[in-house]
């Protein structure tokens, strides 16, 4: 035992221009990742009402959460909708639109380009669907409905409960094509011309097999990010949902566990209870993304 | 600088001018919305019409002022006031006195008050003037006058970053003349008033200030020579012998307004003094110098006598492509008719030029001794253009009324409505008003040289009436873009009256000197950037109000976080550290933070001793978890809430405690056009029942009414119910009795039932005169102002409507949300800090705050203090005050309790339910059960909450 740390030391002096190297890294990882998690987890056994020092109260937050809390059960439910659709979903829609845009002529790919990327770089674009569906008569599809004469009363779709899922997930998806489709651009002009002509003599016959077997095997490393980014950002769909619904969302029917983390951390100030909100999330992320890596990998093979 | 020499009185000019006979409609002086009866009066250029001048050039008429035929009990006569050696009549802003007096002849006068400030406060002066038993015309209703100020002598004082701190501007009393004159500046010399022969009256009533008047004085028209006779009485004068004289801008005398202020500037290292890393006060004016009327006085004084010129290093660069004007006086007088509108052109850079008309300098004849200079904004030679487009945007206005009633709001553009035969006179109108416009944008260039952004907006529409006029048929199709056009007009006649200007240094030197140029080479330029560059690396820039004299020791410190705009934090270290640093051994760190950023300061450990701007549910999250200190624990805690209302501190309570000082409080108000009112002869709406009679005949005429659909508006009709939120001090909501259940059905009945839109604009709506009538929050007064020019006038605010009892007795309680500042519970100077937040609220300090946000951002950012008394100190005019304050009697508002937060939840899901379930009525969704459902969830959640609270909560007082 003694003998192997020694040996660990060793190799770590030998190789220390190494750590060195990774240690501003490493310390800001820790300090700003590493350590908020480790704190959320032990917040997650007290009660901390923010300002007064915190209580240890053991599972009951947990316990709170998953028995008593009806509205938390709503969160992740929706949370999971918007989930299995917006993850693969907008992971679809980016693998596709990436491959389109990477058929056209350069001068108009790095057009149509900056047209797909624009909803994420300029931060709260998506506000201007609130103007869409906008509950006032004059609001842009309203307006249209009521001239075309399918109404007379405009439809509060940012209020109604029937309405609001389908908007957030629409306008969810229009904002999820961010990092990850640009990562996507970047590796297919990154493919060597060379498999093609390759591929085409070992008998692939149309664009589907060039597709399934060299570009997307070739895209591996690329589409496992974007698919992380993906599913990361579904899972925290909230900010949206309230910027165009409001907060809370009519009897919840929107609501996610972003949104109720949101609620416990910042207008009830229960700390403790947010931070095993916070908790249940992060599990619930770490095994999905486990779970699209190994699927991913399977692909192609 | 002059340009252009005026041409003749100016009296001739404007009744030339008024080819156009404005309607009933006319968008008015400021007075208009005062008295409702305005509405029919004429208008001055009607009144010079009906009068045509004939100038008295014989004698004066004196009116004997210090014995009034007839006034009212709390008018005085004081001998000798304010010792300044004159009696005179004392006029208090609720008080009236008339004169009866005789005309010899027939003849026009000009109209001299002589008058003082009674008591130091402020604003201006004002008077209701009558002639006759009534207001001779429109603009001459209200007659405003300036009192006088001094703000230290350009040597001001620093603070610990080297920066100069404003001083405070101080009233001084004296005697002034004022010549009735128009106060908006449309026109641009003193009124002309006409006196058939025989016996008159004069009344005048207060309106604002308490006015002490000497004399009244009915003067021929003054004439005043122009330069060429000037230049001749002087002539063979020499040049005077001696070094020039250099007066700093920001070292004026004397100031008309309080809102003028000095102010610095950082581009230019030419201007004096400057300093690359302090903030230096080194001009004066630039935005705070614009209002018409605004003067400022320099003092000097001459070595020798002789001839002299005057340069000015100064600086437009607020008013794109058109020159600012200025008044100018020597010992008071204007010494020759040119100096009465000189032109300051437009550039971003300094400039610096010797007053003349562009060709030849103007040579100034001056005496050995004292003298003094004054320059006072004046629309000048804007005048014309302003007055003209004021009077074509009263017709079109009508003209577009007129078509309106053939083809209603939206017309169809493919129908030929045979607009030549139904209104072949407006066509012909606005033809003329076409032309007229089109020589006044002509003219205007000619002056301001070539840009033409000035008058963009008139091109536009001048283009545009070309088309409907020439095509009378493509009137229906541009109808909406019309109505846009005549909308961008009104609020460009706003700015285009505006005169800014900055000056640096005023330069009296012998005629034929040479003037220093206007900026530094192109090296000193570069230096300076660079130095002030290096510098705004050790300036901080958040802690905008250290302010400190050098004996730092004994003083206590305080730290004062900010949660709003840079201005308004400036603002206050402006007020800081002109009285309260001064007066009181603290030194105040006023930092602007982002808001949210409290909570984190109060766990890190370092939050400030007070902090400003927190929401009305701050004062209690905070407080139930001991961060801010109870206020009732202070003495003189009683005295100073006097001065709020119960319902602006109601949400800071607490078990007895008080855990916030109001800083704002907005509440409901109704709003109305009054123009449409009129025009349909509607009421308006004094209670619900009222209201919901009105609602059918609105939504005939396509209108609707706008009615909030929050918590707030349920909470006035729970309210005016005699109901309450919660029961046995916020233990249980009591939302399932039968009060609150019956308000909530009265409250989704005004959507469900009588229609009014959920979600709407309201400024928009209310502006196109679609939502004639709308429940908003008093603050939404700024938004018209500045986003609703074109209907300024035409609209009112009044109290809410309320609810009848059986004894008819209407209870119209209307609910508000307040500001609150908290004194947080780690602050080591307790007692200082309560010190600090007294003065803040003082009604003094509160009203000098709104003063100078309104100089600053426009008389849209009217400030709405909690505190009652600073609200009637404030520019707010007699009939808004009026309402204001009637509504002030009666509020209420939702009390916060542990928990209170699931209120506007609970309201919201139970209104949303109730109203989009409408829509289905198979679902028939009942609003009295739907919000049932709910007061389970609610009550659990408020004892949840005071479970983990309990503690606290035990701890009655």
């Amino acid at each position: 035992m003694r003998n192997k740390t020694k040996y660990t030391l060793q190799r770590m002096r030998k190789s220390k221009v190494s750590y060195l190297f990774v240690a501003p890294y490493m310390i800001l990882f820790t300090i700003f990742t590493v350590l908020p998690v480790v704190i959320a987890m032990f917040l997650s056994l007290t009660s901390f009402n923010v300002l007064q020092m915190p209580t240890f109260v053991g599972l009951e937050n947990y316990g709170r959460l998953f028995l008593k809390d009806s509205v938390f059960m709503t969160g992740v439910k929706n949370t999971l909708i918007l989930g299995v659709i917006l993850g693969p979903g907008g992971y679809l829609l980016s693998l596709i639109c990436a491959w389109f845009i990477n058929e056209l002529t350069p001068k108009i790919r790095s057009f149509v380009t900056l047209l797909f990327y624009a909803p994420s770089i300029s931060g709260n674009a998506y506000l201007i669907w609130g103007i869409l569906f906008s509950g006032d008569d004059y609001g842009y599809i309203n307006g249209l409905l009521i001239r075309l004469g399918f109404i007379n009363e405009p439809i509060q779709f940012l209020q109604n409960t029937d309405y609001i899922m389908p908007v957030v997930i629409i306008v969810s998806l229009w904002t999820s094509l961010g990092t990850g489709f640009l990562s996507m651009i970047a590796a297919f002009q990154g493919v060597d011309k060379t498999y093609f002509e390759a591929g085409a003599i070992d008998g692939i016959r149309n664009r589907w097999q060039e597709l399934w077997y060299i570009t997307i095997p070739m895209l591996k490393p690329q589409m496992i990010f974007s698919a992380v980014m993906s599913i990361t950002s579904a899972f925290n769909v909230g900010a949206v949902i309230t910027a165009i619904c409001g907060y809370p969302t009519t009897d919840y029917v929107a609501h996610t566990i972003m949104n109720h983390l949101t609620d416990y951390g910042t207008t009830r100030f229960e700390m403790g209870y947010a931070s095993a909100i916070a908790v249940v999330l992060f599990v619930l992320m770490i095994s999905f993304n486990q779970f699209a890596k190994r699927f991913i990998s399977s692909i192609g093979k | 600088m002059l340009k252009k020499k005026s041409l003749i009185s100016a009296v001739t000019v404007i009744s030339l001018l008024f080819t156009t006979v404005a309607g009933n409609y006319t968008v008015s002086a400021v007075s208009a919305a005062d008295t409702g009866s305005t509405n029919s009066l004429i208008t001055y250029s009607q009144y010079t019409q009906d009068n045509p001048a004939v100038p008295d050039t014989e004698g004066k008429i004196t009116v004997d002022a210090l014995n009034p035929t007839q006034h009212s009990d709390d008018v005085s006569i004081v001998e000798n006031i304010h010792e300044l050696g004159k009696d005179a009549v004392v006029i208090p802003d609720t008080g009236n006195a008339e004169w009866v007096f005789t005309a010899e002849r027939d003849c026009a006068y000009m109209l001299r008050i002589t008058y003082a400030a009674a008591e130091k406060s402020g604003g201006n002066l004002e008077l209701e003037l009558e002639i006759d038993g009534k207001t001779p015309f429109k603009e001459a209703s209200l007659i405003s006058m300036r009192r006088t100020f001094t703000q230290s002598n350009g040597e001001f004082e620093t603070n610990v970053a080297g920066n100069d701190i404003m001083p405070a501007s101080e009233e001084i009393l004296r005697w002034n003349t004022y010549d009735v004159s128009d106060s908006t500046g449309y026109t641009d010399t003193p009124f002309v008033f006409s006196l058939k022969q025989g016996q008159h009256s004069i009344k005048f009533t207060g309106s604002r200030g308490k006015v002490a008047v000497s004399a009244i004085e009915f003067l021929p028209l003054e004439t005043v020579i122009d330069y060429a006779e000037y230049e001749k009485q002087y002539d063979g004068s020499a040049a005077a012998e001696t070094d020039p004289i250099i007066i700093e801008g920001e070292a004026f005398s004397e100031k008309n307004s309080a809102t003028v202020l000095p102010t610095t500037d950082r581009t230019s290292p030419a201007t004096t003094p400057q300093s690359a890393v302090a903030l230096k006060l080194n001009t004066v004016g630039a935005s705070s110098w614009k209002t018409v009327g605004d003067a400022i006085t320099w003092k000097f004084t001459a070595d020798a006598s002789g001839m002299y010129e005057i340069g000015i290093r100064y600086r437009q660069n607020l008013s794109d492509g058109i020159f600012a004007s200025r008044k100018l006086y020597i010992d008071g007088k204007v010494p020759f008719s040119e100096a009465a509108k000189i032109h300051f052109d437009y550039d971003s850079a300094w400039q610096c030029e010797k007053l003349g008309d562009g060709e030849t300098t103007y040579a100034f004849w001056l005496e050995a001794g004292e003298h003094t200079i004054t320059l006072e904004a004046v629309s000048g030679d804007v005048s014309q253009i302003v007055s003209e487009v004021n009077a074509a945007l009263n017709s079109l206005n009508r003209i577009y009324r007129r078509i309106v009633m053939i083809t209603g709001s939206s017309p169809d553009v493919n129908r030929d409505y045979g607009f030549d035969e139904l209104i072949p006179d407006e066509i012909e109108e606005m033809a003329e008003i076409s032309d007229n416009l089109r020589a006044c944008v002509e003219d205007i260039k000619e002056q301001a040289g070539a840009s033409g952004s000035y008058t963009s907006i008139i091109d536009k529409l001048v283009f545009q009436i070309d088309k409907m006029t020439e095509k009378p048929r493509s009137i229906a199709e541009n109808l909406k873009q019309f109505k846009s056009n005549l909308g961008s007009l009104s609020s460009w006649l706003l700015s285009a009256i505006e005169q800014p200007l900055e000056i640096d240094r005023i330069f009296i030197q012998p005629e034929g000197s040479e003037l220093p140029k206007a900026e530094k080479g192109f090296f000193e330029k570069l230096a300076f950037s660079i130095k002030s560059f290096l510098a705004s690396y050790v300036t901080d820039y958040s802690s905008i109000g250290q302010t400190e004299g050098a004996d730092s020791e004994d003083r206590e410190e305080l730290t004062v976080w900010i949660q709003s705009g840079r201005d308004q934090g400036e603002i206050v270290r402006d007020l800081m550290s002109s009285t309260y640093t001064k007066e009181h051994n603290v030194t105040v760190n006023l930092k602007i933070v982002p808001t949210g950023t409290l909570l984190q300061s109060v766990i890190a450990g370092i939050a400030p001793d007070v902090a400003f701007d927190c929401l009305t549910t701050e004062p209690v999250d905070y407080a139930l978890r001991g961060a801010v200190v109870d206020l009732t624990e202070f003495e003189d805690y009683d005295e100073v809430f006097s001065q709020f209302s119960e319902a602006a501190i109601k949400p800071a309570r607490l078990n007895g405690g008080v855990y916030g000082m109001p800083q704002t409080f907005g509440f409901n108000m109704m709003f109305y056009r009054t123009d449409i009112f009129e025009e349909y002869g509607w009421e308006v709406p004094k209670t619900w029942t009222e209201l919901k009679k009105l609602i059918p005949s609105l939504q005939y005429n396509g209108m609707e009414v706008g009615i909030p659909h929050d918590s707030s508006m349920y909470a006035v009709l729970l309210y005016q119910n005699g109901g309450e939120f919660y029961i046995e001090d916020g233990k249980y909501t009591n939302l399932k009795s039968n009060t609150c259940l019956e308000s909530f059905v009265d409250f989704c009945e005004l959507f469900t039932l009588y229609d009014s839109p959920v979600t709407f604009d309201f400024a928009n709506r209310f502006r196109t005169g679609e939502m004639p009538l709308a429940i908003q929050n008093y603050t939404v007064y700024n938004q018209l102002i500045a986003f609703a020019p074109e209907i300024k006038g035409l609209w009112e605010m009044v109290p809410i409507p309320g609810t009848e009892d059986e004894n008819g007795n209407i209870n119209n309680v209307s609910v508000g949300t307040t500001t609150y500042m908290m004194l947080m519970e780690t602050s080591q100077n307790k007692d200082t800090a309560w010190e600090f937040m007294k003065w803040y609220m003082s009604p003094q300090v509160q009203s000098d705050y709104g003063m100078r946000m309104e100089s600053l951002l426009g008389n849209c950012a009217k400030v709405n203090s909690a505190n009652n008394e600073a609200l009637s100190l404030m520019a707010w005019s007699s009939s808004e005050y009026r309402n204001l304050t009637e509504q002030l009697k009666n509020v209420d508002a939702i009390p916060q309790v542990p928990g209170g937060y699931y209120l506007d939840r609970v309201l919201t899901f139970a209104f949303n339910r109730t109203y989009n379930g409408s829509e289905e009525q198979t679902m028939g969704e009942d609003p009295a059960e739907v919000l049932t459902q709910y007061v389970k969830e609610f009550n659990e959640e408020l004892a949840q909450k005071r479970k983990e609270f309990n503690e606290v909560l035990q701890n009655e007082k």
